[in-house]
């Protein structure tokens, strides 16, 4: 029997497996964890690796987590005032910071700790479209290389890599599940540090010109040199060129076993931890937000995959690969996406979103009437590139000409001297109240139109079909009730329901009030009796302690980047 | 819907006694809130031209309803769907006649199953006899080729006037015993179906179903 053919068993692959996982203050890997604590109680040990902040240590960060965060809700519901228990029994926090070698861990923590991990599970990533391309790369590339530092101290040196479906860059047509390191997705020969060599002295170049790193110029001038490096190689943007180079860097490490999972636009939950969970403002939640009221003809192409991903679905697959690799027969790649087998495109996307517009399950905030107004005119693909479209920029300037008239014109001189001074007054003051209105929604229209030229890429240029062949191979192999947990059913969602009982009120609870400037309540009403048990307590009270801190360090070798 | 067990049917005709909107309301409402402005106008051409049908000495009932629902040509089934449900609930639900509401509560009470006829479409009817708790329902479909409404309407189209052969084939497959039914209609047209069952009932009849009760003895609910 082959690899291919031969049963998976999640429970046995995991049942006392001691896992390292980088991101968990994210979307993404809290409904992970969350998965594998309910479902895969049999997992040994999570090691978690959190950043501490100046006034919030990694314990804290973690435990508030834990208490209040409604991605949990499934493990307090199940377990109540036993959840300290059973976290104890498999949960620890590790402090660290990806941005360091080593992730920040002490040397003879990384040794004492990587002895027993079996895989380790690199969710952490910055998702910025265009962010400073310092940051993306420290945090994208940097931290890729530095967790799989970590991971070569282990046994196995298994890693799970979270990237992106996006790094196939600007394409067209099927993406095959592969990496070819030194070689970009427009076929260009490149190497990973000279690259990141070129960037950062770029970015210094910018930073002495301006003077000040700090300032918005150097901030701007270093996102456009970001930008343009990555197109020179392919890439859309910057988070798609720091995601491919951090995948280019970790496939040609031989020290390493790699799989990279590389999920597509990870959207609400369709159940777990329950319906409709978001989480911050991921790809939709903008378009949601640009959709309901500003312009009912939007610059997309209709016939544009649409590629979502439920975030259950995506913890679901990545339990599954990483139980393949606690047995040694991942695949190197796996997309997780829709568009190869249920495909949803961007006409039919923004039809639905309309649609639960005019239900009433996303809302406008604003005035009745252009409440109505909005909810009559339904959104529709205009078939034009943001760059080459006239409506926004157009609407942007005759509202920019309105502002600086409003601003401009003094009632109290134009009003007929015979009218009260007071009068005058007044309606001065409401002239440049309105003005302010005005000028309000000038700054809206050029971010919407900023938003839809960053989305240009993906909602107009490029139409990607990504090939899911490894997910739905593996999830053939699961049997009984585990194929019903973990399976890959994305074939069997349905769009409509999805979208206005799952997506269209998930964002609307969880996500669009980040964009109208509100914060997004947390549960209350738990908490756990004490601290999370840290790594260091347990190495420092284990028998091999006192090995580790007599002078055993990782080699110069191990400890040069790669 | 096929209702497989032996409790009796009282069937209710949807236009006078559920409902007081005519049909083609449905199709002209959806018309107008179709995605594109384009198709919204191409849709109140098609409600003017259908007037005509659906009035006065070119009375056709049935050719009034092809030609209305065809101007939701090109739709998405999603919107279909939608639309249908904000139909329901905007101008139906809670417009329901109160003694329409009495004689199903009536009909539940003593153990009937509750089914709908109606010339509307299913996406209309579907949630409708949700709201109402009925059993199943004999309506129109609109056909869908892959995501998008053809605009044709399935056959065997239904019209106004339901019975006969066509009626007992519907009962068939849906498992209703006409010799057992109870039914329920308002216009002149409902004849066809009052006569068909066992247990017929005139509910607030207009001129021409009033004769046809009084000849034939048939009770007659008023208010």
């Amino acid at each position: 029997m082959n690899n291919e053919t031969t049963p998976l068993s999640i429970r046995e692959a995991f049942s006392g497996k001691h896992l390292l996982v980088t991101g968990v203050t994210g979307f993404v890997a809290k409904v992970w964890v969350t998965l594998l604590l309910t479902h895969v109680p049999e997992v040994g040990r999570l090691t978690i690796l959190v950043r501490g902040r100046r006034r919030q240590s990694a314990e804290t960060r973690l435990r508030e987590i834990v208490e209040t965060s409604p991605a949990l809700r499934p493990l307090r519901e199940r377990h109540g005032k036993d959840l300290d228990v059973f976290l104890a029994e498999r949960l620890e926090v590790l402090e660290g910071d990806l941005a360091k070698p080593y992730c920040g861990v002490e040397p003879q923590i990384a040794r004492g700790l990587m002895e027993t991990v079996d895989l380790v599970v690199n969710v952490a990533g910055l998702t910025d479209f265009a962010p400073d391309p310092i940051l993306a790369v420290d945090v994208n590339v940097l931290g890729a290389r530095h967790v799989a530092d970590l991971t070569a101290l282990s046994p196995n040196a298994r890693l799970l890599h979270v990237s992106t479906s996006f790094v196939a860059g600007m394409v067209n047509g099927r993406v095959p599940e592969t990496v070819t390191p030194g070689i970009s997705p427009n076929g260009t020969r490149f190497d990973v540090e000279a690259e990141l060599l070129a960037v950062r002295s770029a970015c210094d170049t910018i930073n002495e010109r301006e003077g000040n790193s700090r300032s918005a110029a150097a901030r701007k001038g270093r996102v456009d040199i970001g930008s343009k490096r990555a197109q020179a190689l392919g890439w859309p943007n910057i988070y798609t060129y720091t995601k491919g180079l951090a995948e280019h860097a970790l496939a040609s490490r031989d020290d390493i076993a790699l799989s990279i999972v590389r999920p597509s636009i990870v959207e609400c939950a369709c159940d777990f931890p329950f319906t409709g969970w978001n989480e911050g403002l991921n790809t939709s939640a903008p378009i949601f937000w640009m959709c309901s009221g500003f312009t009912w003809k939007v610059p997309v192409s209709g016939d544009i995959c649409f590629d979502v991903i439920p975030v259950d679905i995506l913890a679901r697959g990545m339990t599954v690969v990483a139980a393949e690799q606690l047995q040694d027969r991942a695949a190197p790649v796996y997309h997780m996406s829709s568009g190869d087998h249920n495909r949803l495109d961007y006409e039919r996307g923004l039809d639905l979103t309309a649609l639960a517009i005019r239900q009433g399950t996303v809302t406008i905030e604003t005035g009745p009437l252009l409440r109505w107004l909005a909810q009559q005119f339904d959104v529709a693909p205009s078939e034009v590139p943001a760059t080459e479209s006239a409506v926004l920029p157009s609407m942007s300037k005759a509202t920019k000409w309105l502002r600086d008239g409003l601003r401009r014109f003094d009632a109290r001189k134009a009003l007929p001297s015979s009218m009260p001074l007071e009068q005058r007054d007044a309606w001065h003051n409401q002239i440049q109240s309105f003005g302010l209105k005005v000028n309000r929604v000038q700054k809206l229209m050029a971010t919407v139109q900023s938003l839809w030229e960053t989305y240009q890429p993906f909602v107009y240029e490029y139409n990607y079909c990504f090939v899911t062949e490894s997910i739905r191979r593996s999830s053939a192999r699961l049997e009984g009730e585990e194929q019903a947990l973990f399976g890959w059913h994305l074939e069997r969602l349905n769009w409509r329901d999805y979208w206005l009982n799952a997506e269209a009120p998930g964002l609307q609870q969880w996500s669009l009030p980040l964009i109208r400037g509100k914060s997004i309540p947390v549960d209350d009403g738990y908490a756990l009796s004490g601290p999370l048990r840290q790594t260091c307590d347990r190495l420092e009270s284990s028998p091999r302690s006192e090995e580790r801190t007599a002078g055993v360090q990782p080699s110069s070798n191990q400890m040069r980047n790669r | 819907m096929s209702l497989e067990n032996e409790r009796d049917v009282a069937i209710f005709r949807v236009e006078g006694i559920l409902s007081t909107r005519p049909t083609v309301s449905a199709a002209t409402w959806m018309a107008l809130n179709a995605q594109r402005m384009r198709s919204r106008l191409l849709g109140l051409s098609a409600f003017t031209l259908s007037a005509p049908l659906w009035l006065g000495p070119m009375r056709d009932p049935i050719r009034a309803s092809r030609v209305a629902w065809a101007a939701l040509e090109g739709m998405s089934e999603d919107r279909l769907i939608v639309l249908g449900e904000l139909y329901v609930k905007e101008f139906l639900q809670n417009a329901i006649p109160d003694v329409g509401l009495r004689l199903v509560a009536q009909c539940r009470a003593a153990g009937q199953r509750i089914v709908l006829v109606s010339d509307n479409v299913e996406a209309v009817m579907k949630p409708f006899a949700e709201a109402l708790g009925a059993d199943a329902v004999i309506c129109n479909a609109l056909d869908v080729d892959g995501r998008w409404v053809t605009g044709r309407l399935k056959t065997p189209v239904l019209g106004a006037e339901l019975g006969g052969q066509q009626l007992r084939q519907l009962a068939q497959a849906r498992g209703i015993d006409l010799g057992r039914a109870h039914a329920y209609g308002q216009r002149g047209g409902d004849s066809l179906l009052l006569g068909a069952v066992a247990l017929p009932c005139a509910v607030r009849p207009d001129r021409h179903l009033s004769r046809i009760a009084r000849d034939l003895d048939w009770p007659v609910v008023e208010d």
